[in-house]
């Protein structure tokens, strides 16, 4: 199995939603994909290529957008999917994938926590890492997050 | 009471061996060669090149004029011991030494600087 | 019947890290569980974006002490996806080197803590009696016990020379006879069987749903190894076997743990055979182009991934770090409920080590008000 498979796959699904899709490295593949359209990606993978392992769900702030990559693995396949969107920096919104992967819960109420994404669906939208008097709406991973009133 | 007899071997082979504490202080263990404990600087050496101060992840090296040179200033307080100063150097300046009993009353004294040693 | 609330947390003997969990206990029958973490959040990410990738190895590695090989080894690996740069063959055998020592002493230190929550004193002394010896070979090899300092982007800082490698193989062989002795305790001994058979169950549906990593896993019969689906440093050349067992209970998580560790001295033999000789590093470049890197690898407790993004300077633009035991917390908590109260201790030092700290529990009758405290021997003597 190579990546170009798995792009051919999710391809047949999302149709023009999937913006790109690269095989990198012999066992790694980029797909960028529009809002909104994760979730179907994540269902394609699932039911084409049997058991997928979260590693990783990263929050960039990338000044004009934020960027949200799933890192996945397909462990029949032997291939590390990753799978990118992108966020406008004043909606920052996407539906949950804990009902697909219900080891994602804690990831995403990370990703919440550092950089203000809500997540919509999610059954336990609350803080994580950070302490309770910590001040509501200074997500501390944003570029623009003024720290010096905390320390 | 199947499991106990083969432990019981250990235990009694235990208590004829010699204990395993060293009591320190009255007897000392010497560090292995390598080990990375205070520093001993080659203050002649230096040619005042700052990428010792520049790849300290705990920003404990300080440049300073002292008689027309720049040469470093190393704080241990800060220090972490990394000796990644060390790799960096291009002369071979900083080298490491055995000696671990560091601790001290006053903080002035755990600055390596050139004047206490010329 | 009415459930009463009980606190675990977050000083408690049986915890890796603090952490705190709301049992909701109904009799001696946990029902449910929340878990609320974060008392050791030092912000590492951030800082980690003000940090040249020469300084970031060092404050990678202190995000856990016993498991800081696999840390740096995972952001120096993400460094080199970015820069794409080819390592010298020796350097490749003495990070296997570096890791598997890091594996063995991590191993030893949890089965010497499990023997103690389950009250094996004996055990647990003896274990880490022979894990001094191999804490003797890390500081003989990389300068300190913890914080090893070993990996940079470009290789290996230090050489092993004859003398260090004559010493590995006798250290290995005496340590290879004791871990078959202490395999024969955990399997078969009474006592380490009544406490750890049956406790704790995670199946095997349940372990591939909830993401969980490492020996958690593997002791479920999934068949998930970083170093055999994805092989990093040397492993594709020596010959690596998977560990499992199906059992899915703590007794299996502990004997793959056990028999990682026989792995990892074989795997050592195995790379002082075949290590050639040559240059230990590489000149790294300065300056992290723009890209972005992602690194896996096994750490003793799962898999510890790193995703980079470089932005064409010589700091990184963000740092994402993804420990194994924070993606084994959802498992665990399923694995509580259906036990007793007295299973809490085992079950949870089954996912990861612990330090024992203080050993105080606090049993809250949300009726009456009325607190009792319990010390960790009233904890584990209950039930059994």
């Amino acid at each position: 199995m190579n990546g170009d498979e798995v792009v051919k796959a999710v391809r047949e699904v999302l149709g023009s939603s999937l913006l790109e899709g690269v095989t990198v490295k012999p066992n790694r593949v980029n797909m960028v994909v529009d809002k909104g359209a994760h979730r179907r990606a994540i269902e394609a993978l699932k039911s084409k290529f049997g058991e997928v392992h979260l590693f990783s769900i990263v929050g960039a702030d990338l000044k004009d957008r934020l960027e949200l990559t799933y890192n996945l693995w397909l462990y029949e396949a032997k291939i590390h999917v990753m799978l990118k969107t992108s966020l406008p920096l004043d909606g920052l919104e996407i539906e949950t994938i804990t009902d697909l992967i219900p080891g994602s819960t804690l990831y995403e109420r990370e990703v919440y926590e550092m950089l203000g994404v809500l997540f919509k669906g999610h059954p336990n939208l609350k803080r994580l890492f950070l302490p309770e008097d910590w001040p509501e709406g200074l997500w501390p991973l944003r570029k623009n997050a003024k720290l010096e009133e905390v320390a | 009471m199947v499991g106990i007899p083969s432990m019981l071997k250990d235990v009694l082979s235990n208590a004829f061996r010699k204990p395993a504490t060293i009591k320190y202080p009255f007897e000392r263990l010497q560090p292995p060669a390598g080990f990375r404990g205070k520093h001993i600087v080659y203050w002649d050496k230096c040619i005042g090149c700052g990428v010792c101060a520049r790849d300290c992840p705990a920003f404990a090296i300080e440049l300073v004029e002292y008689k027309g040179r720049k040469l470093p200033i190393i704080d241990l307080s800060k220090c972490i011991f990394c000796y990644q100063c060390a790799d960096s150097c291009p002369r071979g300046v900083i080298d490491m030494s055995p000696v671990f009993e560091l601790a001290t009353w006053k903080k002035e004294e755990l600055l390596i600087k050139p004047e206490a040693e010329k | 019947m009415s459930s009463i609330d009980l606190v675990i947390g977050p000083q408690h003997p049986a915890l890796h890290e603090p952490e705190r969990f709301l049992f909701k206990v109904e009799g001696e029958t946990v029902i449910d569980v929340e878990p609320r973490i974060g008392y050791v959040h030092r912000g590492i990410e951030k800082a980690l974006e003000n940090r040249t990738f020469v300084q970031g190895v060092y404050l990678a590695e202190r995000v856990c002490g016993i498991c800081n090989v696999a840390h740096s080894l995972c952001y120096v690996q993400a460094m080199e996806d970015i820069c794409e740069v080819e390592l010298p063959e020796r350097a490749k055998y003495l990070r296997v080197i570096a890791h598997e020592l890091n594996r063995i002493h991590s191993h030893i230190l949890l089965l010497g803590v499990a023997g103690e929550l389950l009250g094996f004193m004996t055990l647990f002394m003896l274990m880490w009696r022979d894990r001094e010896d191999v804490m003797d070979l890390i500081e003989r090899l990389t300068g300190n016990r913890v914080n090893s300092a070993y990996n940079v982007v470009g290789g290996v800082r230090r050489d092993i020379d004859s003398k260090l490698a004559e010493d590995l193989r006798k250290v290995m062989d005496r340590l290879y006879e004791r871990m078959v002795r202490y395999k024969k305790v955990f399997a078969n001994d009474p006592t380490v069987r009544a406490r750890t058979v049956g406790v704790g169950l995670l199946s095997r549906a349940k372990a591939v749903d909830l993401c969980a990593v490492g020996p958690t896993t593997r002791g479920s019969g999934v068949k998930a190894d970083v170093r055999d689906y994805l092989p990093y440093a040397a492993y594709e050349d020596l010959d690596f076997k998977l560990v499992s067992y199906e059992e899915g209970d703590v007794w299996a998580r502990l004997m793959v743990r056990v028999d990682e560790t026989l792995e990892a001295i074989e795997l050592i033999k195995r790379s002082l055979d075949k290590m050639p000789s040559g240059p230990i590093c590489i000149k790294p470049p300065r300056v992290i182009p723009k890209g972005e890197g992602f690194s896996v690898v096994e750490a003793p407790r799962g898999d510890l991934n790193y995703h980079v993004y470089g932005k064409g300077a010589s700091t990184p633009d963000r740092v994402k770090i993804r420990t194994p035991t924070y993606a084994n917390i959802p498992a665990v908590c399923e694995m509580f409920k259906g036990g007793y109260i007295a299973d809490i201790p085992a079950t949870l030092v089954s996912i990861d080590p612990c330090f024992a700290c203080t050993d105080r529990v606090a049993i809250i009758n949300v009726e009456t008000g009325e607190r009792r405290s319990l010390t960790i021997e009233e904890l584990t003597r209950r039930g059994k």
